[in-house]
């Protein structure tokens, strides 16, 4: 039995137990077990990462980098909630559901990031709307409802016209069967008509999961409404979903014609999110809205790093992998600030340094770390970006980029600084948080800060490998 | 024959335009069942038994008895009311002829030879006419309906295709869409607690 056979299968048993189990220790328990065994997946991927192993489901080398992200994460997240949920003393039942309903997501999310069929990647995708919808819901309330309605709703539709997607691409490659290797070995004697049709369908379709243009509004809806570990788990392993998602299809369609015509489509996806972004942000008044936001504007410069060809592969990949890290942070933070004042408004909460300290400590890092301010690694892809967008000539792009995120930046840090610094005599202190608790995102935040200094060898590596498959890179080096 | 089956199913999306009783609806998704299942039964008469059986089984026993028996316990005997769209039934009935009608010049355009013409119309006419009646729909339930559409069209288009997936696969395809539409029917059923299905009552969650 392979490692992969052993972890659905562990997984699945998992599920069932998590479902009906009520002690909530056990409980627990068992999610940080499951997260030990996603670990040893994530490893067992790596060592075997040249060897084809398995039908359907082999990770290849952004498939390893996506998973070890989704370890990290997903071990915070799980933590996290179990200090939540111990703290909000939540129903028996409501935990009992929320565990599953974690494990079954995070198995999705992993089997697509090892899935080599693209049917079985929709599968999986489908899978995560559907466990998230369960996450969504977890306060029971009207609120909560709504945006899993919503989410539920709107995701379904957006994975169906994927799926359409999917078989348009079947038309184009004249029935091949749909695994990646072999449809990126027909793709040049594709019919560029379906092609097009294919890739317009999948970008909007799963546009859902990345959270850009144009169904992004659910997925704002969601990260606010759920729980703030599950804002950190959209905002990180469920975007890198959406990302590998739109990748695999534009690895099969780089080798046909329509790969100048992908990177505008691409460009304009990534330039309209900024714009919508950074529209909706200055009027928010709501934290975790704010970041759901700020998610939006990352995954928009992405796609506008990806669009920019050979030049932006690895910086977007790296950019991704390096905000999933830095916004899963804030997002644990900001949930203890709503647990602090019992509210996510601005209009609820101030003077959070001085009550605070060390929580406000991490904030500020983060903050600066999510705007892309030097040290932060994501001043380095952002600069790569901007270097890349020149190199291909496209300087009014640059311009225009610079220009929203200026006000993105000035957003951000009016709001957080009115959270930490400004007094507010409607702020009212529902609990106190143990210090001890903003640790674990200070580790994710620092960890991104390691990145920009570093540059470790071994995530350029494999970020290096992942993009070889694209026409050209094999010319490509990350210094 | 299978043109016949074809026609009857475009009549069912005609139906659908300009249907109002809850009820209606839920038959009319049950009659493309029935219709779905012949068809594949006369297309793939030569497929292995597991295929054709996992087919089946999603066509017949899910589209045609699961779902609407589901669909009829849950929301429809509550509250068999009638749904008012936003346009007149004459209206969206126009609109619908116009897309089954771009639909046949769109596909007869394409002269492909890996898609069957005929399913393949059917198909896109299904997706669009399910976008439409969520546009034009306000109460939720019309949303899932119009969602239920877009499935059964694009079975059709898997079908135009011929594309054959593994079995795994296809159990997972499966099991998805049949939860999918299971967890939006208990969604709906909790939404039906807070207020009236309707969407205008979903409007709490924005910026500020």
């Amino acid at each position: 039995m392979t490692m992969v056979q052993l972890f659905f299968g562990v997984a699945l048993v998992l599920i069932l137990i998590l479902f009906f189990l009520r002690n909530i220790a056990a409980s627990h328990l068992l999610v940080f077990s499951f997260m030990v065994l996603l670990g040893l997946l994530s490893v067992d991927q790596y060592q075997h990462l040249s060897e084809y192993r398995m039908d359907l489901f082999d990770a290849d080398s952004i498939g390893v980098i996506f998973l070890f992200l989704l370890t990290i994460i997903s071990s915070f997240a799980a933590l996290h909630y179990a200090i939540y949920a111990f703290r909000r003393l939540q129903d028996k039942r409501v935990i009992a559901m929320h565990n599953a309903a974690f494990v079954l997501f995070v198995t999705a999310i992993a089997g697509a990031f090892m899935s080599t069929h693209i049917g079985m990647l929709w599968a999986c995708l489908e899978a995560s709307t559907l466990s998230g919808a369960a996450l969504i819901y977890h306060d029971r309330d009207k609120l909560a409802l709504e945006a899993t309605w919503k989410y539920l709703f709107v995701s379904s539709i957006g994975v169906t016209l994927g799926f359409a997607g999917i078989m348009f691409l079947s038309i184009a490659a004249n029935n091949t069967p749909n695994d990646i290797a072999d449809l990126i070995a027909v793709a040049p004697d594709m019919n560029v008509g379906w092609t097009k049709t294919s890739f317009i369908f999948i970008l909007a379709g799963f546009s859902v999961k990345m959270g850009v243009v144009p169904f992004f509004t659910i997925d704002i809806d969601a990260k606010d409404s759920s729980p703030s570990p599950i804002g950190a788990m959209f905002s990180g392993p469920l975007m890198s979903v959406g990302f590998l998602a739109i990748y695999r299809f534009y690895q099969i369609f780089a080798h046909t014609s329509i790969l100048p015509w992908m990177n505008h489509l691409l460009l304009v996806t990534g330039l309209l999110s900024l714009f919508f972004a950074t529209v909706f942000i200055l009027k928010t008044q709501n934290y975790k809205r704010m970041l759901a936001y700020s998610s939006m504007e990352h995954a928009g410069l992405i796609l506008i790093a990806f669009s920019t060809g050979l030049n932006g592969y690895i910086v977007a990949i790296v950019h991704l992998v390096l905000h999933a890290l830095a916004k899963s942070g804030m997002f644990f933070e900001i949930g203890q600030v709503h647990r602090t004042f019992n509210s996510k408004n601005d209009t609820d909460c101030g003077d959070y340094f001085r009550l605070r300290p060390m929580s406000s400590a991490v904030i500020l890092t983060g903050l600066l770390c999510i705007i892309a301010m030097p040290p932060s690694g994501l001043f380095m892809t952002e600069f790569m970006l901007f270097k890349s967008l020149m190199i291909s000539g496209q300087w009014w792009i640059v311009f225009i980029v610079m220009f929203l995120l200026c006000f993105f930046v000035y957003a951000m840090i009016r709001n957080f600084f009115t959270l930490l610094f400004l007094k507010n005599p409607q702020a009212q202190i529902a609990e106190k948080v143990a210090g001890w608790e903003s640790i674990p995102p200070l580790l994710l935040i620092v960890l991104v800060i390691w990145f920009g200094i570093a540059s470790p060898d071994i995530l350029l590596q494999l970020v290096l490998q992942a993009v070889q498959v694209l026409p050209g890179a094999s010319t490509l080096t990350y210094y | 024959m299978i043109s016949l089956l074809i026609i009857t199913f475009v009549v069912t999306l005609i139906y659908l335009s300009t249907a109002e009783r809850m009820q209606s609806f839920n038959m009319l998704i049950a009659a493309q069942g029935i219709l779905l299942f012949v068809i594949t039964y006369i297309e793939l008469k030569d497929l292995d038994t597991w295929h054709l059986a996992l087919i089946l089984l999603e066509t017949l026993v899910i589209k045609v008895l699961v779902l609407p028996y589901f669909i009829y316990r849950l929301l429809i005997r509550k509250h068999n009311g009638s749904v008012t769209p936003l346009v007149p039934g004459f209206l969206s009935l126009i609109v619908v002829s116009i897309i089954i009608f771009l639909s046949f010049l769109v596909s007869y355009s394409l002269h492909d030879d890996q898609i069957q013409v005929k399913y393949f119309t059917c198909a896109i006419a299904a997706i669009f006419t399910g976008l439409y009646l969520i546009i034009v729909h306000k109460q939720i339930f019309t949303h899932m309906m119009g969602y239920l559409t877009i499935e059964n069209g694009i079975f059709l288009l898997s079908l135009a295709i011929g594309n054959e997936m593994p079995l795994t696969v296809n159990l997972a395809v499966l099991l998805d869409v049949f939860s999918s539409v299971l967890i939006l029917g208990i969604f709906v059923n909790r939404l039906e607690s807070f207020s009236s299905l309707d969407v205008d009552q979903l409007k709490d969650l924005k910026d500020s």
